[in-house]
């Protein structure tokens, strides 16, 4: 991303241990706090404070003008919300889960993504679409889809995904201050995961792709809701795994990737989201036509089956699991080199 | 009883004020009380009223111990003609008169009442809960003010608007349908890649851009060239990018607050919902008129939208064009609701049925709507019937679902003519205003043509530029590569 990030005006935050969770719940009041044309707005965000209480407390504090409930109607929320654009303001919307976003789409697909552009820029659009995405929750049917692939495919948005509480906090600050609309991905069973930092969002970390474990024989490149399982793979196996946290899906960080990907000359993606025209075909594809000649093998992808997202009994059999990833990286064609 | 009406009745419940009893008050006739009730009196006994329209109740008993004066409010110019009895616009009331006064109030008229009210230091006018439902209701056939004759209608709903708006709606209806046929010829000759003509909703498109303020926004469909035309933006850059096929939208949206015109049905009116919303957030006066045709009121996003609006009370015109067919598909199709406008009160929003081929009636009706949103009192919806006399495109062939018969009918109907006849009865246009009008359009048109024959020199390294707010280092590589291509 090439987000300008604003200096933070408040004093240093501290450093705790706090869940994306909360991280994002702060990001939220404090772009609220900063900028008064900021507006969140969506299904039961305001009194409830959003089904995962991620707008928890956001309406007390900052008024039913800047934090409230909409009526159930996904393309009436996105649809106003381009409006209110329009008009000065700057939305923040949540979809209450990934698959209930559908309504929305050619709200999305048909105007968000290309009002900037057909007005040759007269109109912009800084709206933040929150979407809580991804399985491993026990969700049932509807509520577990990884969507990401509809919003990369289209010209316009910016798509983002943290794996981390800290970069929740940034990538949202960012996000809001961006002049370009942005699909926030949540990936939902982080959303309790912990981390001890600083929530901070003036340095450029999160304009593009993290390496979050060095490593030497193998790049495994992966987002969101497989960072966890990613590092636990990486940690387990015997050889030397670089992983790499994408973050921002679109636009895509090639210069980091690529990098680790010529000194390791060997990549898998590890996404949950289906393989058949998945995010992670992009990814190889990419790597391939930069990263030919340094190639010892195909990149391989760990993905979701090209199955609808199963039901919760059954979901464990569905997501890239540790082992899966250790038996991708097996198949690496370690014997030619 | 009404006698009452003496001395300020300010703070008391209209039932009380009647003295009858307040279950048997509902729909109009409590309006009327509630208009009474209002701070409508004077002092001296007199009732303003304006707007009368007998809804389905029976008239209610109400026995005036004495005959008060009435004065007629005219419209939102507050004039008054003191002593003329109240016009009741019905054959059924009238019967009812001398022994009986109902001033039947339906929302515009309120709307009415309130200004006066308050242009008249009078306490704010406030409507009780309960005499929504039958408020929201449009009239059953459209309300005209003008007739396909150029006669006025006699005991119309609204005033007429004033002279000077009349001239001014005739000029630019003209001009309107001189662009139109010259957009038409423009395809013809293959300078356009497609025109979707409004040639006989003028009216329509004319009667509502005329009547929003300048700081209003317009969000228009394709077919709304004229009302964007007739809002300010110069016509070359309205023919020239969309239709020509150069750019998606070439005008600045905020130069003249006209949203880029919409192609996908029914997506624009959230666009508008939300612009309006935000003005009232921040506090704006500022007003968005939606235009939408029959066929887009199928869509879910006028559903959506229409909600959000009733909600959020926001203001915002719903400014349906019913001309009959989307596309091919007639009305009957479309809908089982009784009319387009009667959607409205689904959504607790307030609409009317006008004549969309009345200049006077869409000019009207709209700048009610408009004064209602910037009052605070939210959303309207309006239909205004009109007809599409040309195909839907250059692309199509109307011969296939609809008889000629039908056209010549509408043809009868046509907004120039019956304004035309309107103006000149009244002196108002000779044979000499009328032949420097139209050589004003053949000159417009001249220019336009000669304007349209120059070919945009087009960059396609634009392609690249607009996607986002910054150029993506994958874009650039993008731009490069067609740049290398071309060489």
């Amino acid at each position: 991303m090439t987000i300008v990030a604003e200096q933070v005006v408040e004093a240093a935050p501290v450093a705790s241990a706090v869940t994306m969770e909360a991280a994002l719940n702060r990001a939220l009041a404090d772009a609220l706090r900063d900028d008064d044309r900021v507006l969140v707005f969506g299904e039961d965000v305001a009194k409830l404070g959003g089904v995962f209480r991620v707008t928890d407390g956001l309406a007390a504090t900052f008024g039913p003008a800047r934090v409230f409930d909409t009526p159930l109607a996904e393309a009436g929320i996105v649809g106003t919300a381009i409006g209110m654009a329009m008009n000065g303001l700057r939305p923040v919307i949540e979809m209450q889960f990934d698959a209930f976003a559908y309504p929305a789409f050619e709200q999305i697909t048909s105007h968000l993504a290309k009002l900037h552009n057909r007005t040759k820029g007269k109109i912009a659009l800084p709206i933040v679409i929150r979407i809580p995405y991804g399985g491993g929750i026990g969700g049932v049917e509807h509520h577990c889809d990884s969507s990401e692939a509809y919003y990369t495919h289209t010209a316009g948005l910016r798509v983002v995904t943290p794996g981390t509480a800290g970069d929740a906090y940034a990538l949202l600050r960012q996000a809001i201050d961006c002049p370009d609309p942005v699909i926030f991905l949540e990936p939902k069973r982080r959303y309790w995961s912990k981390e001890a930092v600083t929530l901070d969002h003036t340095g450029s970390t999160v304009d593009g792709a993290v390496i979050r474990r060095t490593g030497t024989d193998v790049t495994l490149i992966t987002y969101g809701g497989t960072l966890g399982t990613a590092l636990e793979a990486a940690q387990e196996a015997d050889r030397s795994v670089e992983v790499i946290d994408l973050r921002s899906l679109s636009p895509f960080d090639d210069k980091t990737v690529a990098a680790s990907v010529r000194r390791t000359g060997r990549a898998v993606v590890v996404h949950e989201a289906s393989r058949f025209c998945g995010y992670g075909a992009e990814v190889a594809a990419r790597l391939t036509e930069q990263c030919f000649h340094y190639l010892h093998a195909p990149i391989l992808r760990v993905a979701g089956f090209d199955i609808p997202y199963p039901a919760p009994n059954l979901e464990e059999h569905h997501l890239p699991s540790v082992d899966r990833i250790l038996d991708t990286i097996d198949r690496l064609q370690w014997e030619d080199s | 009883m009404l006698a009452n009406l003496h001395v300020d009745v300010r703070g008391h419940r209209p039932a009380e004020l009647a003295g009858i009893d307040d279950r048997r008050i509902a729909g109009d006739h409590a309006l009327a009380l509630q208009a009474f009730h209002s701070g409508i009196t004077t002092g001296t006994g007199d009732v303003y009223a304006l707007g009368q329209r007998p809804h389905r109740q029976p008239p209610l008993d109400l026995q005036l111990r004495q005959q008060p004066q009435i004065n007629v409010v005219e419209s939102d110019r507050l004039s008054s003609r003191t002593g003329r009895r109240v016009s009741f616009g019905s054959h059924n009331s009238r019967a009812y008169e001398p022994q009986f006064v109902f001033v039947y109030a339906c929302l515009p008229t309120l709307d009415v009442l309130r200004s006066h009210a308050q242009t008249g230091g009078y306490s704010s006018f406030r409507r009780s809960e309960r005499l929504v439902t039958t408020s929201l209701l449009p009239t059953e056939s459209p309300v005209a003010l003008i007739d396909a004759d150029g006669q006025p209608v006699p005991d119309a709903l609204w005033s007429m608007p004033s002279d000077e708006v009349l001239v001014a709606l005739h000029r630019a209806i003209v001009l309107a349908r001189r662009f139109d046929a010259q957009a038409t010829a423009l395809t013809k000759q293959g300078r356009l890649a497609v025109y979707p003509s409004a040639r006989g909703q003028e009216a329509s498109e004319i009667g509502a851009a005329l009547a929003l303020r300048p700081q209003d926004w317009l969000f228009p469909t394709y077919r709304d060239s004229m009302a964007v035309v007739a809002r300010g933006v110069d016509p070359v850059e309205v023919l020239t990018l969309l239709l020509r096929g150069d750019w998606h939208c070439g005008y600045d949206p905020y130069e003249h607050l006209v949203a880029p015109q919409c192609t996908p049905l029914a997506t624009n009116t959230l666009h508008a919902v939300g612009v309006g919303h935000a003005a009232t957030l921040k506090g704006e006066d500022t007003v968005a008129l939606v235009m939408l045709g029959d066929g887009a009121t199928s869509e879910g996003d006028t559903h959506e939208a229409l909600n959000f609006a009733g909600v959020w009370k926001a203001p915002v015109v719903f400014f349906v064009q019913n001309n009959g067919y989307a596309i091919s598909v007639p009305l009957a199709q479309q809908t089982a609701a009784p009319s387009l406008a009667a959607k409205g009160i689904g959504y607790g929003v307030p609409a009317m049925l006008i004549d969309g081929n009345d200049p006077a009636a869409v000019y009207r009706a709209v700048s009610v709507a408009i004064a209602r949103a910037a009052a605070g009192d939210g959303p309207t919806l309006i239909e205004a019937v009109t007809y599409r006399i040309e195909a839907h495109t250059n692309a199509d062939d109307a011969t296939r679902y609809r008889p000629a018969e039908e056209v010549r009918q509408w043809l009868a109907r046509d907004p120039l003519t019956r304004l035309t006849r309107y103006l000149t009865d009244r002196g108002l246009l000779d044979a000499d205003r009328i032949a420097a009008l139209d050589a004003e359009a053949e000159a417009e048109a001249a220019a336009l043509r000669q304007r349209m024959n120059v070919d945009a020199v087009l960059d396609p390294a634009d392609l690249f530029r607009y996607v986002y707010a910054e150029q993506t280092p994958e874009l650039r590589a993008q731009q490069q590569e067609l740049a290398e291509e071309s060489r």
